[in-house]
């Protein structure tokens, strides 16, 4: 009910590189409601709630294209939705009680959306510098690979917050090995994070990085394990309450099993 | 990472065209409910480093594998100090040890990098984490010559001879000490572990102490002729060379000199005396090749006599590139004369006892004493140096049994006592302990087996209780499609059932109004009352489409309370469903409700910071707004209703005064946001558990940390007061539950918690029911199933006359500390830290006992000088203290004349074998065979019950046992007495004084007779009034 974390914990969330993430100890908290509550522009909240920005940019996006605005447009709507949201804190106007970012974003697109529309005003945003950098010609292309599915831009939405949510886990959880120079582990090793029936035995893969069978099983477990972590924690960052985390994974399940 | 073609996962799904790494994002997301059992790690994470595995254990400390994080990332081996064998002595040890290791640097020898102290007090030190093989494995998996097997040590040698230049002896040199590590493709081999290491330099360590527990310590089958005969003044550099032609002996003949038989567990006494007496088998006995010069390195290298031996590691060095190099070298083979009478006699030095209780503390575990002692026929001279071993080994245990139970470890104090009764069954000093901390602790103890929880549930949270605990109601989930469900659980046939739960979202609230089964139930909009009997139907609704922000109820009056998003509050009849008044309190969300003083006062929090409290009776609302800079997490009115706390999501605590609203502390700064409180009125303390995992106990009046932070539980998401108010329970995000103690903070982890998910206290809270999602299981625990309490009685035992004059005579000889006089013997008993109020003297039975300042007695030997009992509490109005004709009740008298009898063991008690059994299963935990304290994974009553053998003859450990083992009213007062708890609180309750009713509460708190007594006479009388005039 009650958010449960405080500002100075916000700073946690700034910075996502994995060192941070892998010194924090328990569960990172969730940035964002605070902003909620407080309101207030100046809390330390905005960056941290940037980067948040910055890792569901493709979600929004692939929404955007989706309602049939051309990439230029997309790429000037998602930069303006996120500029409005993070500079003018837009989100006073959406119904808190919805204690996810994910729906968060989803109403609040939309209805930024709508907003734009009526105005008309196709006058270009800019004027400052992007506020939330990011490839837009990378998003185009990524959103070019999209199935052109039946898919509603909401259930794309909600798709692809899902697969950016566990990308990210991935990358973060990669960049940790490569930090300890163990690439060559996590790539023999990552595919058997979702089980073990699609890759090869344990002993199989131990011959491709010269270790035993029991040192893999140990390294899997360990490799879940941190897996887990970093889901937690990503998803820590995007709830209200820590008992959110799981009905929140829970509902990606459900994403995927549709 | 999916084979060509194979695009279904796990889970059966297709995998989809965008999943991540092309794994099946179901299935990845799945793993994170992987059912591996995770180690309860004390502490994840310690300053700059991440623990990672523990790679080993010793008597003193840890050593844990982790990854220092800045300002350089590498692997490190992490030693940490065991708290609870942080005496001053061990830590001037520690503190050496990090000074001697810091002198040293060799490419052979494992560096030193960092020392310092964790969050939660323990002293680690940082060293080089060597990757590789104990040497003599090494050198068999690789096959080596012997010439190569040379080459190996010679490095090892001048590894050892810096660390002897720098005046630092290793002591327990052996080769799991010795790691050979790959680098660049070369064999380097690393001595790791100066962990006994004691330097030549008196001036390393102020402490003196530090030698005195550094006699002896080290791994008997390496161990030197001298360490093994405890002689500590003639330990130098030579024993590590004695070490090191051990491990050349065995690197050569694939064995150690004196092992036997790896199937027979020999004694460490036994191995010690071969290591001082028998003369080493010839290398060329088990390898005929090595007759001649290696044989003579060997044999002189492992003299029995350490001038016998190479000067220096760095001559045993030359002598092996001589070997090496085939020049001729200096050992001759030796006579078989091996001057070991004359060795020993030189050397029998008085024993220290503290050694060898150290040595046998740390090499220790795998003696079976009792045994050992008995199979084992000695020559004269030694024997009583073994009869000396042994009372050191079980006096060794006996203290570390005492500092353990203040600690209130008392599972791993109860082991510990009972392996000094194995050592030593007549120790009577240890048996009577036992019997004392059997009787007044309080353990938490599984009542019945564990229930499966119904098929396809899952997920089981905000459970509750009704009537005594035995029965009630949760959400659960059905993991197949994530529905929300009811269940109600009890202990009959169906153990579980699930219902609808009704509600299109999710559930958040759910709270007992009554001790009947009526529940209040609320989905954050709507608010209904609900019933056991059929928990889908909502009985009435309260609320409709209305926000629903906090929900808490007062069971025994049947009063509901619910704050909404706008600051309004409102209570309701539970019975009628009427609406008795509502207030607008706030202006913004209230996050959380605590009730006190029978529902007459509601506290409440604001996520604007705010606290206030409003009092029904008087019609009186204080409000305080933005008293927390962050939304206010956790609220709580203290029993008395004079005392509101708050926390918030910032990690800041405060204490409040009522009615003014002012605060009484200053800030009370935990780590991370606050999650959860308790109160305990006995001894005035607050416990507050944060989102890092600390508990912190602190001193309601000054604001001021009662007792050390307890920390290592991801998250304290609940904290609970037990009944008798001196204990928490608290249950953390990794799942473990501890009892902590309410004045100490000192706590233990209850035996197999582990996977708790969710717990839910009875209404009387003396059970509560704890609930695995992991094992899909739960079970019903007795918090406090045993201690003792005393008791009124008029004339139930006689005061005991005074001695004959002469024969024991105590004496006060300053406020902290008594002599015992007796037969022209002078003893003194050890100072204690609180003043003595008073103390009393059997004569008859030898035993003093003492009462202090702070309201604790302890029961102490006349002869040994020796403690019989912990300092047990008892209660502040005590003044004065008689022993009784009854030998296991002491009297206690307050200032006013009033009387109580309390528990104490009987003299001199004698316990069989079984009884230990019992007890380690009471406790919970025993000692393996290698000397770690294990938890018993199946301890319940049952169990202990089943321990008891059938033809037991009555005595003392009978009485114990069935006392221990029969709850609440049908026990009897005392162990083996006639007299019931049922009839003792009967005849209280016709004599119906107030205080005769306050003693009833103490028994039952509950009790509503007694509640109607109290009502009757409109007595301000609290169920913890203590001793009655």
């Amino acid at each position: 009910m009650t958010p449960y974390l405080g500002s100075a914990e916000l700073k946690l969330m700034s910075e996502s590189s994995p060192e941070t993430l892998e010194s924090g100890k328990a569960f990172p908290q969730t940035p964002w409601t605070v902003l909620l509550n407080v309101r207030d522009e100046n809390t330390l909240g905005s960056d941290a709630l940037a980067e948040l920005c910055r890792i569901y940019w493709y979600p929004v996006y692939a929404y955007i294209r989706r309602r049939g605005k051309n990439p230029e447009d997309a790429e000037d709507l998602a930069q303006g939705f996120f500029e409005g949201f993070l500079r003018r804190g837009d989100f006073a106007t959406v119904d808190r009680a919805k204690g996810r970012l994910r729906s968060f974003l989803a109403t609040a697109i939309s209805h930024y959306l709508s907003q734009e529309y009526r105005r008309q005003s196709a006058a270009r945003r800019g004027g400052g510098r992007p506020l939330v950098p990011i490839d837009a010609d990378e998003a185009e292309s990524r959103y070019a690979e999209e199935p052109s599915d039946e898919l509603s831009p909401e259930k794309l939405f909600e798709r692809k917050w899902a697969v950016t949510s566990l990308e990210t886990v991935l990358d973060d959880l990669k960049a940790e090995y490569v930090a300890r120079g163990k690439q060559s582990v996590f790539d023999a090793l990552s595919g058997f994070l979702a089980g073990s029936s699609a890759v090869e035995s344990y002993a199989a893969a131990g011959e491709l990085c010269d270790m035993s069978e029991s040192a893999v099983k140990m390294t899997v477990h360990r490799m879940r394990k941190r897996f887990r972590d970093l889901l937690h924690r990503r998803i820590a960052a995007t709830v209200e309450t820590a008992d959110e985390v799981e009905s929140e994974i829970r509902w990606m399940m459900a994403t995927f099993a549709e | 990472m999916n084979r060509d073609g194979d695009t279904v996962g796990d889970c059966g799904h297709t995998i989809p065209e965008d999943a991540p790494l092309g794994m099946c994002p179901i299935c990845l997301l799945g793993s994170h409910e992987d059912d591996s059992e995770e180690e309860v790690s004390p502490e994840n994470s310690v300053g700059n480093f991440r623990i990672e595995g523990k790679l080993g254990e010793g008597g003193f400390a840890e050593v844990f594998q982790a990854e220092q994080l800045s300002p350089v990332r590498r692997r490190v081996a992490l030693k940490m100090l065991r708290p609870e064998v942080a005496t001053t002595q061990v830590l001037a040890r520690f503190e050496a040890e990090r000074q001697a290791l810091a002198l040293m640097v060799h490419p052979n020898i494992a560096a030193i990098f960092d020392a310092g102290e964790s969050d939660s007090g323990r002293r680690w030190v940082s060293m080089e984490y060597v990757e590789g093989k104990p040497i003599t494995e090494y050198a068999t998996k690789h096959d080596l010559s012997w010439t190569d097997k040379l080459r190996l040590l010679l490095p090892v040698c001048r590894a050892v001879q810096h660390a002897h230049l720098k005046g630092v002896i290793h002591r327990d040199l052996k080769p799991s000490n010795i790691l050979v590590a790959q680098v660049d493709g070369k064999a380097v081999p690393k001595v790791i572990d100066f962990g006994i290491a004691r330097a030549i330099d008196a001036s390393l360590t102020d402490s003196t102490l530090y030698t005195e527990v550094y006699q002896l310590v080290g791994t008997p089958s390496y161990m030197s002729p001298e360490q093994a005969s405890f002689d500590a003044a003639a330990i130098d550099g030579r024993s590590d060379i004695y070490s090191l032609g051990v491990i050349l002996y065995e690197m050569l003949c694939g064995t150690t000199p004196f092992a036997s038989d790896p199937q027979v567990s020999v004694p460490v006494m036994e191995i010690l005396r071969r290591v001082r007496e028998d003369e080493i088998p010839k290398p060329s006995s088990h390898e005929r090749s090595l007759k001649g010069d290696v044989e003579a390195v060997i044999l002189k290298a492992t003299e029995k006599d350490p001038r016998q031996r190479y000067d220096s590691a760095g001559a045993l060095a030359d002598e092996i590139e001589r070997l090496l190099t085939n020049r001729p070298v200096e050992a001759t083979v030796p006579t078989p004369f091996y001057h070991l009478g004359k060795f020993v006699r030189r050397h029998t030095v008085p024993v220290v006892a503290a050694a060898i209780a150290l040595a046998a503390l740390v090499i220790g575990g795998t003696v079976a004493a009792v045994q050992f002692y008995r199979a084992i026929s000695l020559s004269e001279e030694l024997r009583a140096k073994e009869v000396e071993a042994r009372d050191a080994f079980r006096n060794s245990d006996f203290r570390l049994a005492a500092e353990l139970y203040e600690r209130r470890r008392i599972g791993d104090s109860i082991a510990h006592l009972c392996r000094a009764l194995r050592t030593d069954p007549d120790h009577h000093a240890s048996a009577s302990y036992l019997l004392a901390v059997l009787t007044h602790s309080k353990f938490a103890k599984p009542n019945e087996a564990a229930r499966n929880y119904a098929e396809g549930i899952d997920q089981i949270r905000l459970p509750v209780l009704f009537g005594s605990g035995d029965f009630g109601v949760a959400v659960g989930e059905t993991p197949e499609d994530g529905r929300e469900v009811l269940v109600r659980f009890g202990s009959g046939e169906a153990a579980m059932e699930s219902f609808e739960a009704g509600f299109k979202n999710q559930i958040r609230f759910l709270t007992a109004v009554d001790l009947e089964g009526r529940f209040a139930i609320s989905d954050g909009k709507n608010l209904q009352l609900r019933d056991f009997a059929d928990p889908s139907a909502p009985s009435l609704t309260l609320l409709e489409n209305t926000e629903v922000a906090a929900l808490t109820a007062f069971p025994e009056s049947g009063l509901v309370f619910a704050g909404s998003s706008k600051g309004e509050l409102c209570v309701w009849e539970a019975a009628s469903g009427n609406l008795l008044e509502s207030i607008e309190a706030a202006t913004s969300f209230i996050s959380d409700l605590s009730v006190g003083r029978e529902g007459h006062l509601l506290g409440f929090g604001t996520v604007s910071g705010g606290v206030g409290f409003w009092n029904r009776d008087l019609d009186l609302l204080r409000f305080k707004d933005e008293q927390h800079r962050g939304p206010v997490s956790k609220v709580l009115i203290s029993k008395s209703g004079l005392v509101l706390a708050s926390g918030d999501s910032d990690g800041m605590a405060r204490i409040f005064r009522l009615p003014g609203l002012v605060e009484m502390t200053g800030e009370l700064p935990h780590g991370g946001a606050i999650r959860s409180m308790a109160q305990s009125a006995r001894y005035r303390t607050l416990a507050v558990g944060d989102s890092e995992g600390f508990t912190r106990i602190w001193d309601i009046q000054t604001g001021k940390l009662a007792a050390p932070s307890t920390g290592f539980q991801k998250s304290v998401d609940v904290l609970l007061s037990v009944a008798s108010d001196d204990e928490f329970i608290s249950v953390g995000g990794s799942g473990s539950v501890r009892r902590i103690n309410a004045e100490t903070g000192y706590g233990e982890v209850l035996p197999g918690s582990g996977t708790t998910s969710a717990v839910a206290l009875s209404g009387n809270r003396r059970s509560m029911v704890s609930f695995s999602d992991r094992r899909k299981v739960f079970r019903t625990i007795a918090l406090d199933h045993t201690s003792a309490f005393p008791f009124s009685g008029n004339g139930a035992a006689a005061l005991k006359e005074p001695g004959e004059a002469g024969e024991t005579a105590v004496q006060k000889v300053n406020d902290y500390q008594l002599i015992v006089k007796s037969n022209e013997l002078v003893a003194s008993l050890p100072r204690v830290s609180s003043k003595i109020v008073d103390y009393a003297v059997d004569t008859e039975n030898h035993r003093i006992a003492m009462l202090t300042e702070n309201s604790r007695v302890r029961i102490w030997s006349a002869i040994s000088s020796e403690p019989l009992t912990p300092f047990l509490p008892v209660s502040e109005k005590t003044v004065k203290i008689r022993f009784t004709t009854e030998e296991s009740l002491l009297e206690l008298s307050n200032d006013k004349g009033g009387q109580q009898y309390f528990l104490i063991p009987p003299p001199n008690p004698v316990l069989p074998e079984w009884f230990l059994t019992f007890a380690e299963i009471f406790g919970g935990k025993e000692f393996s065979r290698d000397g770690d304290i294990l938890a018993l994974a199946e301890a319940s009553l049952e169990t202990a019950r089943e321990s008891i053998p059938s033809e037991a003859p009555a005595g003392v450990a009978i009485d114990h046992a069935t006392w221990l083992l029969t709850e609440g009213r049908e026990r009897t007062l005392i162990p083996g007495g006639r007299r019931t708890v049922a009839e003792h609180v009967d005849s209280l309750l016709e004599l119906g004084t107030p205080a005769a009713i306050s003693e009833v509460f103490l028994f039952d708190p509950g009790n509503p007779m007694a509640k109607e007594r109290l009502k009757e006479r409109g007595a301000n009388l609290s169920p913890d009034a203590g001793i009655q005039p």
